[in-house]
């Protein structure tokens, strides 16, 4: 009765919130959950396969690049396809995608999941595959540490799910020996890989059986590489599926000898295409059929929103405050791009999730990546622009370089008349809608 | 040209958030004033030689961590001893001040520990994690900082810092912070010398003092604009 209850109740709110022009993502979960029944999950009855992605970062792109190949081989495929990845989501999906009587409508359940609430959203550990995409340095305000991160995913994994884990990681890797059904995936070397860490802020760098400091044969990014125990206690190899040849600039890769379709040219593309192409193996889908879906059908994407200003070209980087290794990944972007460019950088939040102040984490993001002889102008936004700007000092980067915005009525001014160069924008969410309403404006005022 | 050295000991192990900020920030300074600084980085597989160093910091990390750290200094505690006794300075931050007590409980097991102020260092079951905003007669200005960690301190109660919002040695305790000498220990975490100024000009003021220097300031330092208006934008406010 309580399921029947759960069901309707949230199809119901949903309706309404949808009538008031709301989304009901969320609602409609937090009304079952708190007020009918918080347990109503584990009285679904699921589909053959309940595939749950999850980790620090990549996780939505992994799961929207499996729902892609999925569909195209004729699956009918129900994921988050909005973000949301906690429990009061995955409540209102879930429910809002079962008869009545509880029985999920379609062939696949294929959930981005919120490393923390994975636990609570398979309580009885229902999922029958798992990828984990690395376990990083991530919302130190929320997750204390990443061994928390790590003890909640393991407490969701059943004896019979099949995981697919990036080896590359070495945390992650570690539950190579823990599960006995686990399929592993890697990036060898790449041009961009490099022997020593910029920074001291690498973590897992010793053995986890005999604590003797791993041997990386090289990194790509952050803890993220290939290495090997002295004592052969511990290692990265062999994986199951590794990518080679990957050439960013060409959108290409091999994976396991096949020649493999990269939809981005950065790096965390190469790890959610083999993440993806790894857990469509696993289903038992045929290397031909997952190949024609991700270099035929191909999966539109593109890095950041481009606009533009006059004739110059904005470029909207993503990056997640308080996650170094995404912040590292769009800085690198900027680095490569060849042009002359300059950076807007800040926010007024340092989390959307919770309340923090924290800025510790801007001492582990490798902003020297931006003592760059190509970029003309850094250009500091938001309440935390001073913090910003002295970071910036620390790796190098000159004053001069340096502008400092306090009042963003004038940024769009101050970007036309002081800065050069293509501009990439590196701010979070917050700011992010700010600058897009600003340059609309602006070139709404240039067009009238 | 005076040389400085400086040990970043477990660089690699003790670094949860935006430690080394601390060693960028005394390398900074202390060049400013004309010294010339080396720095070395030491972790669990290298001899560490304290009568070689003037200045070593330990960031912070997880109490699994610490507890590898304490493994590895047990052994070379009568050294560590007599640095800290010789006046050098030795600055610690985050749940690492747990293994400088006289004992550290983890997981229920009683080690010794480190020896270098008079208490017990103890891991507990939850985390305390929360941006905090400190008061010390040491320095006439406000501390800021975070803390995030997992142990507590029991006996102990001359806390350098009086704690006006976050937490001090252990829950409902409003003191935090220990001096021996020149050991220096705080739960504070991240780039503690970076974000108060102040508190950094105390310290190399300080440690100038024992080479008969005096402390310049450094022009158009920006992080002092950022230390004021954090405080401006987040002390005393309940909404932000």
């Amino acid at each position: 009765m309580r399921l029947f209850l759960s069901v309707f109740v949230c199809k119901l709110v949903t309706k309404l919130c949808r009538l008031l022009g709301k989304k009901g993502g969320v609602f409609p979960g937090l009304i079952v959950h708190d007020y009918i029944d918080k347990h109503v999950l584990t009285k679904i009855k699921y589909p053959k396969y309940v595939i749950a992605v999850t980790g620090s970062s990549g996780k939505g792109s992994t799961t929207e690049l499996i729902a892609h190949i999925l569909r195209d081989n004729g699956l009918d495929v129900c994921y988050n396809e909005d973000d949301s990845n906690g429990i009061l989501a995955a409540m209102t999906l879930i429910l809002n995608n079962s008869t009545l009587s509880g029985k999920f409508k379609h062939d696949v359940l294929l959930l981005e999941c919120d490393e923390r609430h994975l636990k609570l959203i398979f309580e009885k550990k229902q999922m029958t595959h798992l990828v984990i995409t690395n376990i990083t340095r991530d919302q130190p305000g929320r997750n204390g540490t990443y061994e928390v991160v790590f003890k909640d995913i393991v407490e969701a994994i059943g004896n019979d799910t099949q995981l697919v884990i990036n080896a590359d990681d070495v945390k992650v890797n570690t539950l190579r020996d823990q599960f006995k059904n686990v399929v592993t995936y890697g990036v060898a070397k790449m041009p961009d890989s490099y022997k020593k860490p910029r920074l001291n802020c690498v973590d897992f760098q010793y053995c986890p059986k005999c604590h003797r400091k791993l041997n990386y044969n090289y990194y790509h990014y952050g803890h993220i590489g290939n290495y090997e125990c002295p004592n052969h206690d511990f290692s990265r190899n062999p994986v199951d599926y590794e990518a080679r040849k990957v050439n960013l600039k060409e959108h290409t890769m091999q994976i396991n000898g096949h020649d493999v379709y990269l939809n981005k040219d950065v790096i965390y593309a190469v790890y959610y295409t083999l993440a993806a192409y790894a857990l469509v193996r696993c289903l038992g889908f045929k290397e031909e059929d997952i190949l024609k879906s991700i270099n035929e059908h191909k999966m539109i994407t593109r890095r950041g929103k481009t606009y533009k200003l006059g004739k110059r070209n904005v470029i909207m980087l993503e990056s997640k405050n308080e996650n170094n290794l995404s912040y590292y990944q769009s800085l690198k972007y900027i680095k490569d791009s060849q042009e002359a460019k300059s950076v807007v950088l800040g926010f007024d939040n340092v989390s959307r999730r919770y309340k923090s102040i924290d800025l510790s984490w801007l001492y582990d993001v490798d902003f020297e990546l931006l003592d760059e002889p190509s970029i003309d102008k850094i250009i500091c936004i938001g309440r935390f622009r001073y913090d910003v700007a002295t970071r910036l000092s620390y790796a190098g980067i000159d004053r001069n370089k340096i502008i400092l915005v306090d009042d963003l009525d004038k940024i769009i001014d101050i970007i036309k008349t002081k800065s050069k160069g293509t501009i990439y924008t590196m701010v979070c969410f917050d700011m992010t809608e700010l600058l897009t309403k600003k340059i609309e404006e602006e070139n709404d005022n240039e067009n009238n | 040209m005076k040389t400085i050295r400086v040990a970043h000991l477990y660089y690699d192990l003790m670094n949860l958030y935006g430690d080394n900020g601390n060693i960028r920030a005394l390398v900074k300074q202390l060049e400013y004033q004309g010294l010339k600084v080396v720095v070395d980085f030491l972790s669990l597989e290298d001899i560490i030689d304290f009568a070689k160093y003037d200045i070593c910091y330990i960031g912070s990390g997880t109490a699994e961590n610490a507890k590898l750290v304490l493994d590895s200094l047990i052994s070379n505690k009568e050294s560590l001893q007599d640095y800290v006794k010789s006046n050098k300075y030795l600055i610690v931050t985050g749940d690492t001040v747990a293994i400088f007590g006289k004992k550290f409980i983890y997981q229920d097991n009683e080690y010794e520990g480190l020896d270098i102020a008079p208490y017990v260092g103890r891991q507990i079951e939850f985390r305390i994690i929360g941006e905090q905003f400190y008061t010390s007669d040491v320095i006439n200005k406000d501390i800021i900082g975070m803390q995030n960690r997992e142990t507590v301190i029991d006996n102990y109660e001359e806390g350098i810092f009086k704690v006006d919002v976050g937490t001090g040695f252990k829950p409902k305790m409003k003191v935090e912070g220990i001096r021996v000498n020149n050991f220096i220990g705080t739960y504070l975490l991240g780039p503690l010398l970076v974000r108060n100024p102040y508190l950094t000009e105390y310290l190399i003021k300080d440690i100038l003092n024992n080479y008969g220097m005096k402390y310049k300031k450094i022009k158009e330092d920006i992080s002092y604009t950022a230390y004021w208006t954090f405080l401006e934008n987040f002390k005393d406010k309940e909404n932000y």
